[in-house]
């Protein structure tokens, strides 16, 4: 019987479950070796992503896509956890930081298929459509 | 009455004789002349009576035909009248829808001509709008580049998540 990449990833997720960060090396040692054997390392990309998604939704973490000119860090990115973690009320947050000098300033949050576009380069398209009505 | 007689010389028996000869005259020309004379009176009375009534028909006929051409006549003129007056209606109407259909293309002309003068107008306008919202957002780029740093970068930010 095949085994799917959502079984892997289910597969793996409870075994690394509760595991110290030495059984979870040992543990994802003995996962890649179990996908080489089934010749199933060309779908390892596949694998990690439903890991991902299977991960997140059981420790309640969102994946956060956030664009802005410079990168964010320290009190700023902290606030901005923050204010992602009450707006979607889960207890993580994992960030992905696009630096982008294109949005001109402020910062563009993508959460699952929500977009947040707070950029000033929104702002000025806004402009330049209400000048040309 | 004998004298009378007597000076008359009227002789009984040539009187007689004269009355015989007169009465075998009388119808021997009854006989041969008048008869053929009364047939042919008769006959030439006839045709003149014929001629008469012919040329009275003749009359009537050309009388009626005189008046049926009258009539003919008559009837061609109100025909013609009719053709005429028909004619100037018909005239007056094609003159009257030549002038409408003019009326009507000259509108439709007019109509289409403010039409496309008001889409060139509206084209042109917004053609300037976007090359002036375009100059003022580039414009505006260019200062929000110039004056945009990390501090007044983080307010903004703050401010979207505060």
């Amino acid at each position: 019987m095949k085994i799917t990449a959502t079984q892997y990833a289910q597969s793996l997720c409870e075994a690394t479950e509760g595991k110290s960060h030495s059984e979870i090396d040992s543990v994802v040692e003995n996962f890649v070796k179990i996908l080489a054997k089934n010749n199933q390392i060309k779908n390892i990309g596949n694998i990690i992503e439903k890991f991902k998604k299977i991960w997140n939704r059981k420790n309640e973490i969102v994946e956060m896509r956030v664009t802005s000119k410079e990168k964010l860090s320290g009190p700023l990115a902290e606030k901005l956890n923050n204010f992602i973690k009450k707006k979607y009320q889960v207890k993580g947050i994992s960030m992905e930081n696009i630096v982008d000098e294109k949005i001109k300033g402020g910062i563009v949050v993508q959460v699952g298929d929500e977009v947040m576009d707070g950029s000033l380069a929104r702002q000025l398209k806004e402009l330049k459509s209400f000048l040309q009505k | 009455m004998e004298n009378l007689i007597g000076t008359f010389h009227i002789d009984y028996k040539i009187l007689i004789a004269q009355l015989i000869n007169f009465t075998i005259v009388l119808f021997v020309l009854y006989k041969f002349a008048y008869n053929p004379f009364l047939k042919i009176m008769t006959a030439r009375t006839g045709k003149i009576e014929k001629g008469l009534k012919d040329a009275e028909e003749a009359r009537k006929k050309l009388e009626e035909t005189e008046t049926k051409e009258k009539e003919i006549l008559n009837q061609a003129k109100k025909e013609a009248q009719i053709i005429l007056e028909s004619a100037e209606k018909m005239a007056v109407k094609s003159k009257e829808e030549i002038m409408e259909n003019a009326k009507k293309k000259s509108e439709e002309i007019l109509s289409a001509a403010k039409k496309q003068l008001e889409e060139e107008r509206k084209k042109m306008v917004g053609e300037v709008k976007a090359e002036i919202a375009g100059l003022v957002v580039a414009a505006t780029g260019k200062i929000i580049d110039e004056k945009m740093d990390d501090k007044k970068d983080r307010e903004i930010i703050e401010k979207i998540i505060g």
